[in-house]
């Protein structure tokens, strides 16, 4: 499928001691929802803190929304982004009232009536006695992540760039934040485009369109979800059909009665023979059968658990 | 007034509060202990040599604060909150936080050195309000813009020891009489005068390049 990028990068370095990010290239569609998914360390954060301007000092060239080098050439592309990271995100002493005056003051179109809205509909606990005074080191993770929802949704944007939103909700949470994500996308008659990291990749498979696989800084897979699905196959065959199998799979897991594994579709005539099961793949098994292909950790040898 | 509420924002209650409440009544403290055991001539006389190491103060009002915020670099725990770096406004934020920091410094600590001063000459001693008083204030702010400059590349033991030795300097120029004192006072001018003058213009460049230091600070890590 063709499609206009929102973001799009080339060559984007940027080299840690143990660690490097290395991507050619990068598009990420507008109009849709992007899912970034990667293990640990894979490279996600650093990724979205470079779009997001957080980090300066990577190397390359990052195109905003068709038309802006690089995420201070204009003020526009930090107005136009909506961002939620973790961390000190918002400083622990402030109070739900300060971080809206301070949103207020770092960009153009915050609007205190939308938040108050947000804020209601996502059953945001951040008052005190019936004031917005309650601190943010006072609120809870999932209160936390509803609280920066809130905020870059009162804003007016045309992208969300989410980092984790995911992990500290709830699963009724999750869902709602799955909604939210659709309704933003809807009601921009696809100007508007979302790019989120997450691990949980069954949650949010329902809001997703497009996947980006990181792993060990770079991106090993990507594509629609729909195109994904109908690259790979889930194959489950028996235990002593494993070894021929493990050469042709892109990924297997083994146990005492059998295999299941990750199969490229085009390959799947070469598992003729065999005594196996074909199924429709899940976001889930791509994305975990993937990983295991490109991780590092040791999955199958070592030590005896 | 925006800049202000940006400025309120940022540091804890606690670090304001020891920064422009604790930290001048300490400084106020060490001249009236200077006054009542030296004498109101010799109270003069130690201002005016307080005026030849305008940097041990402002290092010391400058470390104190960071001591009680988050050490030696803006950008090592992101005192300002990742969410400023992903607006377009964030420099004129984070210098505005700057200003209104240097400013209340500039306002408070010269009147930390004034008051014990005129409480003195109310109470019969006229001599105790010297013009250098007021100097020696703006002198210290000035050099608190210094080492506001200088300091952002030590690391934190060596702060934590600096800011040790700016207090006991502070201790023991109040209260032990040096020769230097009693120094002839041309000399005390001329020392007085290169102070300023040098602490001014490393003020005047410390401020003209806050933006770069804070951007090589949250960026080239």
């Amino acid at each position: 499928m063709d499609f206009e990028d929102v973001i799009s990068g080339k060559n984007i370095t940027k080299g840690y001691a143990a660690f490097k990010l290395s991507l050619p290239e990068l598009h990420v569609p507008k109009g849709f929802a992007t899912a970034l998914i990667g293990e640990n360390g894979a490279g996600k954060t650093t990724l979205l803190d470079i779009l997001a301007g957080i980090r300066l000092d990577a190397k390359g060239e990052v195109t905003y929304f068709g038309k802006y080098q690089g995420v201070e050439s204009d003020p526009y592309v930090k107005n136009a982004i909506g961002y939620l990271g973790g961390g000190n995100y918002y400083l622990p002493q402030w109070t739900v009232s300060q971080v809206c005056d301070i949103t207020k003051i770092l960009f153009d179109s915050f609007d205190q009536k939308r938040f108050d809205a947000i804020a209601e509909i996502l059953a945001l606990d951040y008052k005190s006695y019936g004031r917005n005074t309650k601190k943010v080191s006072e609120l809870s993770e999932g209160n936390k992540v509803k609280l920066m929802l809130s905020a870059i949704i009162a804003r007016k944007t045309q992208m969300l760039m989410l980092d984790e939103p995911a992990s500290p909700l709830d699963p009724l949470m999750r869902d709602r934040l799955c909604d939210i994500i659709r309704e933003y996308l809807n009601n921009g008659q696809g100007e508007r485009s979302v790019f989120f990291s997450t691990h949980n990749v069954a949650d949010m498979e329902s809001v997703t369109d497009y996947v980006m696989i990181m792993e060990q800084g770079q991106i090993v897979e990507e594509g629609f979800v729909e195109d994904l699905k109908e690259k790979y196959i889930v194959i489950k065959g028996e235990a002593e059909d494993a070894k021929a199998a493990r050469n042709i799979l892109y990924s297997i897991s083994e146990g005492n009665y059998g295999f299941s594994g990750l199969c490229l579709a085009d390959r799947l005539n070469e598992l003729a023979g065999l005594k196996i099961q074909a199924e429709r793949t899940t976001l889930s098994d791509i994305c975990v059968g993937v990983m295991k292909h490109h991780s590092r950790l040791k999955l199958t040898e070592g030590i005896e658990i | 007034m925006k800049g202000f509420k940006s400025f309120l924002s940022v540091y804890p209650t606690s670090y304001k509060i020891f920064l422009y409440i604790v930290y001048p009544l300490v400084i106020m403290a060490a001249m009236f202990i200077s006054i009542i055991l030296n004498g109101a001539e010799a109270g003069k006389q130690i201002t005016t040599v307080l005026m030849i190491m305008p940097g041990a103060l402002g290092i010391s009002v400058f470390m104190s604060g960071e001591l009680f915020s988050n050490g030696n670099s803006f950008a090592k725990k992101y005192p300002f909150g990742t969410l400023i770096l992903t607006s377009p406004k964030w420099e004129e934020y984070v210098t505005d936080y700057i200003i209104w920091d240097v400013l209340l410094k500039i306002l408070v600590i010269p009147v930390a050195y004034i008051l014990p001063h005129l409480i003195m000459m109310f109470a019969g001693a006229p001599g105790a309000l010297p013009l250098n008083a007021a100097g020696a204030g703006i002198v210290v702010s000035a050099g608190s813009i210094l080492g506001m400059f200088v300091l952002r590349k030590i690391t934190y033991p060596v702060l934590v020891s600096l800011w040790m030795i700016g207090v006991i300097y502070i201790v023991v120029i109040g209260i032990v009489p040096f020769g230097v004192v009693f120094a002839p006072v041309q000399l005390k001018i001329l020392s007085a005068s290169i102070s300023v003058i040098i602490a001014a213009v490393f003020g005047i460049l410390s401020v003209g390049s806050m933006r770069k230091h804070i951007r090589r600070d949250f960026y080239e890590k």
